[in-house]
């Protein structure tokens, strides 16, 4: 007797849905009685609640509801004579957007269970929906990043930040599986923070970001308050810190957070401004030094530098160093910029930012001024071929988008890829011929990212070079944006990203 | 002596005996329990009652193709659910898994027998790359499956997974 697909047993069916991706997955569940409940199962796991991009052009046509839209994207895009239009228009998208969300949250509570990971951007708005949600998932949600809004909304006077302390201090039972937390930090941090930890006891991975980091200056550090001395939550599984932004002020809470746990495994303060100016005798550094399972570490160069004066080398795999004194001109990519050091890969990490002088990095493009169409995985290639590359900056939310024949491995971690490729960079750049701004983003502090972008998210054009009308993109014209812009200080602060009207599609024929 | 401890017989549905190095034979999680189990009775035959000898032969030519490789360990799911499941087959796998539908499925159902998870994964991405890119329709002609739902209840399920779509 033949065996049937519907033979096999559900958890193999299962299974199976789990490698399709959501499209397919909806068209196999949509086969036969028998396998739709296993399929469904799968369409909505793992959802990655991340807001995707809302196109303003159509905004009656479906808002796209690609997956759920980027409310990052959906803000404002802050231009010039257009900014009442956009900001009225993704306020409202994105109002609309997140009443269908919850509502449909409310009706089908168990697809929402299914969801491990919750990207989103903290708004007034969301308030009461957002505990609601967080109660329903208060068992199964495994990541959660939380971000602030872009930008305020401005001309809709109840859109504002939404208080994480409330939130938190709201939850009548603790996110018990919560693994991985991202949180952007502003006035009030400690309570916010310590409400937070508080509600998160088995977390493994925290990545905090003051929000000064995300202001376009960096002026707002100021309005963080001193560290008040109270003690922290105990997150006993804790292998992963990462700040931003480092600022004195946190250097108390880090400490506790270092002891509480014994397997920190990775540790990251990033420091682009250079604020952080600990002394040989600061009590953060040698509580660093004597991390004793420590493979991972990012600082900035000076920090480093009193580190290794005053506790010695740490003994850890992989080095991250960023060094503001790196500007764009100089080649990060030249053997003499990268610090000694006995780390097996040693992580050059350039911070993406037009005042203190753009990091990026000089790729031997110059003798291809043709049309020559360059992918990611060209890319990859050319830096492998690179004898004194040494660094890697490497989108970690994009990973999956690298051509793994390439790099030769399934991977699960961004340091697995790393370990890899060793080196390699990716850039991003997409543009809109019809939308003559260019938008150059700096994603997180992790990975430095040069992209020229429109509102449309770069997930669509980004395999190849090309615009969205499949033309080619010559890579010199985000080296020639950022010159030309970065000199001439075109650039309007607001939310994360520094933008400026500009004339790219000129840039892009090849100026 | 030492050199007999080192394989092992295996018995199957259709009454064959299969010599088998250990060291393949234990790329089954189940085989290798199995012979803790017996542990030093020699020449003990171990009966796979679900697993004709066609299907054995095919198997243990994955598991010697893969005999050195480390064991997967037993949590090795755990590692990082967040993101989606890649569903890429290696170049030898890909090759010595194009065989008919029957014997795929015949091969999933005793990889899942004798749990050997990766060439359980091996037929499960197998299976989803045939699904991937296709209608309903063509997924049910593919499979032989019968449509069991009206119209309306199909365009249901499309709706109810709205939110999901890309």
């Amino acid at each position: 007797m033949p065996i049937h697909l519907t033979d096999l047993p559900s958890e193999i069916l299962a299974d199976v849905a789990s490698y399709l991706d959501r499209k397919s997955c909806i068209n196999f569940a949509s086969t036969c009685e028998l396998i739709k409940p296993i399929a469904e199962i799968s369409i909505w796991d793992h959802l990655d609640l991340s807001l995707y991009r809302v196109n303003y052009r159509n905004s009656n046509s479906s808002i796209g509801i690609k997956r759920i839209l980027s409310i990052r994207d959906a803000h404002a895009w802050r231009i010039g004579d257009d900014l009442s239009y956009y900001e009225t228009t993704a306020a409202e998208e994105y109002s609309n957007l997140m009443q269908r969300l919850f509502k449909f949250s409310s009706t089908h509570p168990e697809k929402m269970k299914s969801i491990r990971r919750i990207s989103i951007d903290i708004d007034k708005l969301l308030c009461q929906s957002f505990i609601e949600l967080l109660k329903i998932l208060s068992t199964t949600l495994k990541n959660l990043a939380l971000y602030p809004p872009e930008y305020a909304f401005g001309s809709l006077s109840h859109q504002s930040q939404l208080n994480l302390h409330q939130v938190f201090q709201s939850l009548p039972f603790p996110l018990i599986s919560l693994k991985y937390l991202r949180i952007t930090l502003n006035e009030n941090w400690q309570d916010t923070l310590y409400s937070t930890l508080i509600c998160t006891p088995n977390l493994e991975s925290i990545k905090i970001s003051p929000a000064s980091a995300h202001a376009g200056g960096w002026g707002r550090r100021s309005s963080f308050e001193a560290y008040d001395g109270r003690s922290w939550p105990i997150l006993g599984n804790l292998k992963r810190i990462e700040v931003d932004e480092m600022f004195e002020q946190m250097s108390g809470m880090i400490i506790e957070l270092l002891r509480s746990s014994t397997r920190i495994d990775y540790l990251a303060l990033r420091d682009s401004a250079g604020c952080w100016k600990p002394t040989t005798e600061d009590e953060l550094l040698h509580e660093i030094g004597n991390l004793n399972n420590l493979k991972y570490l990012g600082m900035s160069r000076q920090a480093y530098d009193v580190l290794v004066q005053s506790t010695g080398k740490p003994s850890i795999r992989m080095l991250s160093i960023e060094d503001p004194n790196v500007t764009y001109s100089s080649s990060l990519l030249k053997p003499h910029i990268i610090p000694p050091c006995e780390a097996d890969i040693l992580y050059l990490y350039g911070y993406s930012s037009i005042t203190k002088g753009t990091t990026s990095f000089e790729w031997d493009m110059k003798n291809h001024q043709s049309n020559h169409r360059y992918s990611s995985n060209e890319l990859i290639k050319q830096f492998q071929h690179a004898e004194n590359l040494k660094l890697v900056l490497f989108p970690m939310d994009n990973s999956q988008e690298i051509d793994t024949d390439l790099i030769q491995c399934c991977y699960h971690t961004n340091e697995e890829i790393l370990l890899r490729i060793g080196r390699g960079m990716i850039i991003r750049s997409y543009i809109d011929q019809n939308n003559v701004f260019t938008h150059i983003r700096t994603y997180t502090a992790l990975h430095t990212h040069v992209s020229t972008s429109h509102a449309h998210h770069a997930q669509e054009v980004w395999e190849d070079f090309t615009d969205l009308n499949k033309s080619p993109v010559m890579l010199g014209a985000v080296e020639h944006v950022y010159k030309t812009l970065g000199e001439q200080k075109q650039w309007i602060d607001g939310g994360r990203d520094l933008q400026a009207k500009f004339d790219a599609w000129k840039v892009l024929q090849g100026e | 002596m030492s050199e007999k401890k080192q394989s092992v017989i295996l018995q199957t549905s259709d009454d064959e005996q299969f010599t088998v190095e250990k060291v393949v034979a234990e790329r089954s999680a189940m085989i290798k329990s199995m012979m803790e189990d017996l542990g030093d009775q020699e020449g003990q035959a171990i009966p796979l009652p679900n697993v004709s000898s066609s299907v054995l032969t095919k198997i243990l030519e994955y598991c010697d193709h893969h005999k050195n490789e480390p064991l997967p360990a037993p949590d090795a799911n755990d590692a990082d659910d967040s993101r989606r499941k890649t569903s890429e087959i290696g170049d030898w796998d890909a090759r010595w898994i194009q065989v008919d539908q029957e014997m795929l499925f015949e091969i999933i159902l005793a990889a899942n027998y004798l749990d050997i998870k990766p060439l359980l994964d091996v037929g499960c991405k197998t299976v989803a790359n045939m699904i991937k890119g296709k209608t309903p329709e063509e997924i049910r002609k593919l499979f032989n499956i019968t449509n069991d739902f009206t119209p309306e209840e199909e365009e249901q399920i499309r709706k109810e997974n709205e939110w999901a779509e890309e």
